[in-house]
């Protein structure tokens, strides 16, 4: 068990009178720790579990102060059966009675709660944040692929070849598109190239997230040909920033790291603004998509499904090593 | 004042009461092991955090329900330096939970005679 996690469950136990933690902190120490161990590094069960044990130790300990002080004040009243409801509002009275006479557990208290809630709610706003869907039409059904090496808990690089795998090999998926973002050196009119977030994609990338350009056309398979010209399809800010929105800038060239491009394309404002940090920068040449390689899972077949099938796929196709897993 | 043992038994026992003292039953149980069995007994229905637990067996002792026994002689002594608390219950846990089980044959049984649950005969 991890310092912190010590720490926090020590905090928390203070919300309990000393009587009641010189009877049971032994064992709710032990039990928090027989459950912590049960979890290991599990942190998707491990920080609900955090969260939960801290807001009811929290709750408890101050049900416990209220009782222990009500206790004897009960005892002194003659018909100590009262109507519930009764002892639920003076219980109530109490607690913020106690809040001003206690500041110090008020202080644990809320400092306990400023910290647990944020602390057990990380990772799920995390996930939800990894998993939110594309900005595009049918975003849910784009996936990421990508390998994952379970010894270092890291992404792995994935290559052109596993690309090519990929596209030809999955039938859980109407098209694979790859993607490789990077900065840009983009020559401006005053001679300098500041460095802009900009990506290498595939033309099927434009298949599978199903935007039209605002101007001109996306990227087809011919530009993929090798020694096809270099060409460009430009973010809405560049084109703006950049050229003043001129519309006659398809055809014109575009001198990307020294060499020449032709941009033939400017793609809609907002293009997948909030697909990434990066891609808010108003310099952004195509757009910017964290992805290594997208996919878009068939109509109408669940994509945890297309997913695992994928994953299967993948490992027969390709012999991962053990530690080397489909995501 | 009655000693606690001859206190007289309360009312209709909450469902956490009920799964801690039926963990207990012919057994004695450290805090974390009632807590599994309360999770498990239920289906993942009633839990109690080691808080409430805690609380919870404060209060079934001061009641007279539930007693904090020795560390019986097959569990392990040790846990990383601190030694277990083990509970078991007392004989008026053991009526109490008899006459709560009582009362829910009797409510399954009105449950019964009005066609809610189908008979246990058939």
């Amino acid at each position: 068990m991890s310092r912190p996690v010590r720490l926090l469950f020590e905090l928390v136990l203070r919300a309990f009178p000393a009587p009641f933690r010189r009877s049971f902190a032994d064992g709710m120490r032990e039990a928090f720790e027989a459950a912590c161990l049960e979890l290991g590094n599990n942190r998707t069960r491990l920080y609900p579990f955090l969260l939960r044990t801290t807001v009811d130790m929290i709750s408890a300990g101050f049900r416990e102060r209220v009782r222990s002080t009500m206790r004897p004040r009960l005892a002194s009243r003659s018909g100590a059966s009262r109507p519930k409801i009764w002892f639920s509002l003076l219980d109530r009275k109490l607690g913020l009675r106690m809040m001003g006479k206690h500041p110090g557990m008020t202080l644990v208290t809320v400092f306990a709660l400023a910290v647990g809630i944020p602390v057990g709610l990380t990772p799920t706003h995390l996930a939800n944040a990894l998993e939110a869907p594309l900005p595009v039409p049918d975003g849910h059904r784009v996936r990421l692929l990508r390998y994952w090496n379970q010894a270092t808990n890291r992404p792995e690089t994935t290559t052109y070849y596993d690309y090519m795998q990929w596209r030809d090999g999955l039938s859980s998926f109407e098209a694979v598109g790859a993607v490789r973002t990077s900065l840009y050196n983009v020559d401006s009119e005053d001679g300098l190239a500041p460095p802009v977030a900009g990506a290498e994609a595939t033309a099927s990338t434009f298949e599978l997230l199903r935007v039209a350009p605002s101007l001109g056309r996306s990227l087809g398979t011919a530009d993929e040909v090798l020694g096809a010209p270099s060409v460009v399809v430009i973010g809405y800010d560049l084109w703006q920033s950049r050229v003043g929105g001129d519309p006659d800038i398809i055809g014109r060239d575009l001198r990307i790291g020294g060499v020449p491009h032709t941009v033939v394309g400017v793609m809609p404002q907002g293009f997948l603004r909030k697909a990434r940090p990066r891609s808010t920068n108003s310099n952004s040449i195509f757009w910017a998509i964290t992805a290594k390689s997208r996919s878009r899972a068939k109509s109408g077949r669940p994509v945890r499904s297309a997913m695992t099938a994928t994953r299967q796929s993948i490992m027969d196709r390709t012999e991962c090593p053990p530690r080397r897993q489909m995501r | 004042m009655k000693p606690a043992d001859e206190a007289p038994l309360a009312g209709p026992l909450t469902a956490t009461d009920w799964h801690v003292l039926v963990a207990l039953v012919d057994r004695h149980l450290h805090g974390y092991a009632i807590m599994q069995a309360v999770e498990r007994d239920s289906g993942g229905v009633v839990t109690a955090g080691i808080g409430s637990l805690y609380r919870l067996l404060s209060r079934l002792m001061t009641e007279g329900l539930v007693r904090e026994v020795a560390t019986p002689d097959d569990a392990p002594t040790e846990t990383r330096g601190r030694s277990r608390r083990y509970y078991a219950l007392t004989d008026h846990g053991q009526q109490a939970l008899r006459q709560e089980a009582l009362r829910l044959h009797r409510a399954l049984e009105l449950a019964r005679s009005h066609q809610l649950l189908p008979d246990a005969s058939r």
